[in-house]
């Protein structure tokens, strides 16, 4: 009964994003007053250079007030413009994209978000692939050109079915196909 | 399939264990629904994201904006999350405490704060009598339920 309480609340809301843009703009604004707080909190007590256990410290290296921090990291309190989040980053030493997305996409990384694990790494200061990078790059070409020759060397290795040339054969082949690839390996 | 070894999957952090809220119920009623229920849009969608981000903490240090409460609370281990109501423009508090299990924690009474005072006023009052209840057994929960697909 629980269950579907829920399940009807849900067919409800969404019929509400669908017709009416106000709730739309109230959904996508929840996500980003809850998700940005958490993501600016999480940087700050994962950044080591420099350590930034307090939020004064975040204040000093963003050049603002720790009572703005402080509204910085509680959901919905400050209504963050682009500038203030370009300061903040600065402060963190990372950069920020604002995408736009379809609801989908936003939902799979609200729901992939974790507070423990999320990071941004490297940081301004260790991050070559900014900082330098041709020698980034000529790095970046090895390990593409060893990640496709890992990638051949499985392909040889994979029965032909989820190499897609099972596509015009009758099931007895494909039967057949499937137990020699498990024989042989 | 290909190498015919047993594969133990690691587990990530996101399959990892995750908090579990429960409303401390009144009778059959249910305060805090009711509380969720008076919320502006706005406010729904954010505390449904709130949980969603707060479940898959490691430790309480990592939920946002909370603090234990001080004064006539603190022996009682309440504590307090805080998010803003953008549609009624006020700041909403959850207070709650740990229950007896690893990640478990229970929402005793939701509540408002504007200009330094709780609203309802005794919602401290009964947030104390309602942790004595939990950890006397006699308080009845449900388990919240937070919607991933939402």
């Amino acid at each position: 009964m629980e269950l579907l309480n829920f399940k009807n609340d849900r067919y409800q809301k969404i019929s509400k994003l669908l017709n009416s843009q106000k709730s739309r703009a109230a959904y996508i604004q929840a996500k980003l007053s809850v998700l940005v707080p958490a993501q600016i909190r999480a940087l700050r007590i994962k950044s080591r250079n420099p350590v930034m256990p307090f939020q004064r410290d975040l204040a000093r290296e963003s050049e603002t007030q720790q009572s703005r921090i402080s509204m910085f990291e509680t959901p919905g309190m400050a209504n963050m413009t682009l500038e203030t989040l370009s300061k903040v980053a600065g402060g963190l030493r990372c950069g920020v994209i604002v995408k736009f997305v379809p609801f989908s996409e936003m939902l799979r990384w609200e729901n992939s978000f974790s507070p423990e694990h999320f990071d941004v790494f490297p940081r301004l200061d260790h991050d070559y692939g900014f900082l330098n990078p041709s020698a980034a790059s000529i790095e970046d070409a090895n390990v593409i050109e060893s990640a496709q020759k890992q990638e051949d060397w499985q392909l040889d290795r994979l029965p032909p079915k989820q190499l897609g040339m099972m596509d015009g054969m009758s099931q007895d082949d494909e039967k057949l196909f499937s137990t020699a690839a498990v024989v042989g390996g | 399939m290909l190498n015919r070894k047993k594969v133990i999957p690691f587990r990530s952090g996101l399959e990892a264990e995750r908090w579990r809220f429960y409303d401390c119920l009144e009778g059959r009623t249910n305060p805090i629904e009711k509380w969720y229920r008076s919320l502006s849009e706005d406010g729904q969608y954010t505390f449904d994201a709130l949980l969603k981000v707060h479940c898959k903490a490691n430790s309480p240090t990592e939920w946002n904006s909370s603090k234990m409460l001080q004064g006539e609370c603190k022996p009682h281990g309440i504590w307090e999350w805080v998010f803003v109501d953008t549609g009624h423009r006020r700041q909403e508090r959850m207070l709650g405490i740990f229950g007896d299990k690893r990640k478990k924690a229970i929402l005793l009474i939701g509540c408002y704060h504007k200009q330094k005072r709780y609203t309802p006023s005794d919602c401290l009052k009964t947030a104390i009598k309602k942790a004595k209840e939990v950890r006397n057994g006699t308080a009845e929960l449900q388990e919240r339920q937070i919607p991933e697909n939402f």
